[in-house]
């Protein structure tokens, strides 16, 4: 008690300081309607916050239900592609099945091979006959480029994905060969 | 030697009682983050009035300071799940509404517009006060509210780190260590904002320091 006497006795006869003068913004306090309005408006805004919580919790997983079946299709879909494909590729580089070789020849009964659009469209542009025949040949010599094949039996004229395959691989200038006997793909 | 034992005594003191406070926290905000939002009311109790304090005192503006400081108690709320307790959560909830007033104060740094909350009645028995009339013409109130234009006056006239740190340390009377960890600088960067932003306010307020 008698050193707090003394603590206000000696404040008195100091100067007031900064420290003072910043210390009476603490009294610069609001009233209790002030808080009152406070707690009510923070209230609402907190339960707005947890309804839109829980309302873009609901919303992902009921987005992710919905979603799941197609997703999971698509997946399967792609892979199931990406599988084929994978596959396609490494019969068409070197193990396609006979039946599935493309070849060209000029010969006047030769049937008409449906192929791709783009692969016809450029067939057509290179000038080489839309009579051209297609059919399965036996491989008699094959080099880096291309091989030599010799007719064995009539091409299967399947829309199968081999097919297709190669005829997206075909390059126009090396379709013709000379002996017109030449696959190419 | 008392004395030293005294502080010592008291130093303990005040460490402890903030442990003990930051464990009731740590329990309340684990509750709200099992589910209980009953327990973050709890935590806008304790905190409200200060966190509202230093806002206000950042802003000098009642209303803008209602709307940050619900806003940072919101934010606080829908991130309440990533405190996990590597700092106290007195800390987390200053930095929140700190940083919550800096975006807000810089957003709104061309547009000053003041609005004060009254002094309390208690204030005018203030010895502070008391001392100011002795030379002072015009009346208590006039003094008081005169006191109060320019305080927040020279405040606002500081830079916004430099006014966040006088208003953390010398209103709210945070540790130099608290503010640095609110204020994710060091410590000897809160002092020397605290000089500067001090010798600024004594030029300003020189006529009241007498």
């Amino acid at each position: 008690m008698e050193i707090n006497h003394k603590h206000d006795q000696h404040k008195s006869d100091q100067k007031v300081t900064l420290e003072d003068l910043l210390k009476l913004k603490r009294l610069e306090k609001p009233s209790e309607v002030f808080w009152n309005r406070f707690d009510r408006e923070l209230q609402e805004k907190t339960w707005s916050a947890l309804v839109e919580k829980v309302s873009i919790g609901e919303r992902l997983q009921k987005l992710w239900r919905v979603a799941l079946v197609p997703l999971a299709t698509a997946c399967l879909f792609v892979m199931g592609f990406f599988f084929f494909e994978e596959v396609g590729n490494s019969l068409g580089m070197s193990q396609i099945p006979q039946e599935d070789i493309i070849a060209f020849d000029d010969a006047n009964n030769a049937p008409i091979v449906e192929l791709g659009g783009d692969s016809i469209k450029k067939l057509e542009e290179s000038g080489a006959s839309k009579n051209y025949v297609k059919k399965v040949f036996s491989i008699e010599e094959e080099t880096s480029r291309f091989r030599r094949v010799l007719p064995s039996h009539p091409m299967h004229t399947g829309s199968g994905r081999g097919v297709q395959f190669l005829a997206a691989k075909l390059n126009p200038q090396q379709m013709i060969s000379k002996s017109n006997l030449n696959l190419v793909f | 030697m008392h004395n030293s034992k005294t502080v010592a005594e008291s130093v303990i003191g005040v460490a402890s009682e903030n442990s003990s406070e930051a464990a009731i926290d740590l329990q309340l905000v684990k509750e709200v983050q099992a589910g209980n939002v009953r327990a973050f009311d709890q935590l806008i109790r304790k905190y409200r009035e200060r966190l509202y304090s230093v806002i206000y005192n950042m802003t000098a503006n009642r209303e803008d300071s209602a709307d940050i400081t619900q806003e940072a108690f919101i934010k606080a709320f829908r991130s309440i799940k990533k405190f996990h307790g590597r700092s106290s959560f007195f800390t987390w909830i200053y930095r929140i509404a700190v940083n919550t007033a800096i975006t807000h104060l810089k957003k709104r740094r061309l547009r000053k517009y003041f609005s004060f909350d009254n002094m309390q009645e208690e204030g005018l028995e203030s010895e502070v006060l008391n001392h100011l009339m002795t030379n002072a013409e015009s009346s208590r109130s006039g003094v008081l509210k005169e006191l109060q234009e320019k305080l927040n006056e020279a405040l606002q006239n500081l830079s916004i780190n430099h006014r966040t740190v006088v208003v953390l340390h010398e209103v709210e009377g945070l540790s130099h260590q608290e503010i640095a960890d609110i204020m994710e600088c060091s410590e000897g960067t809160v002092r020397s904002r605290l000089h500067y932003a001090k010798q600024q306010l004594q030029a300003e307020l020189s006529h009241y320091l007498k």
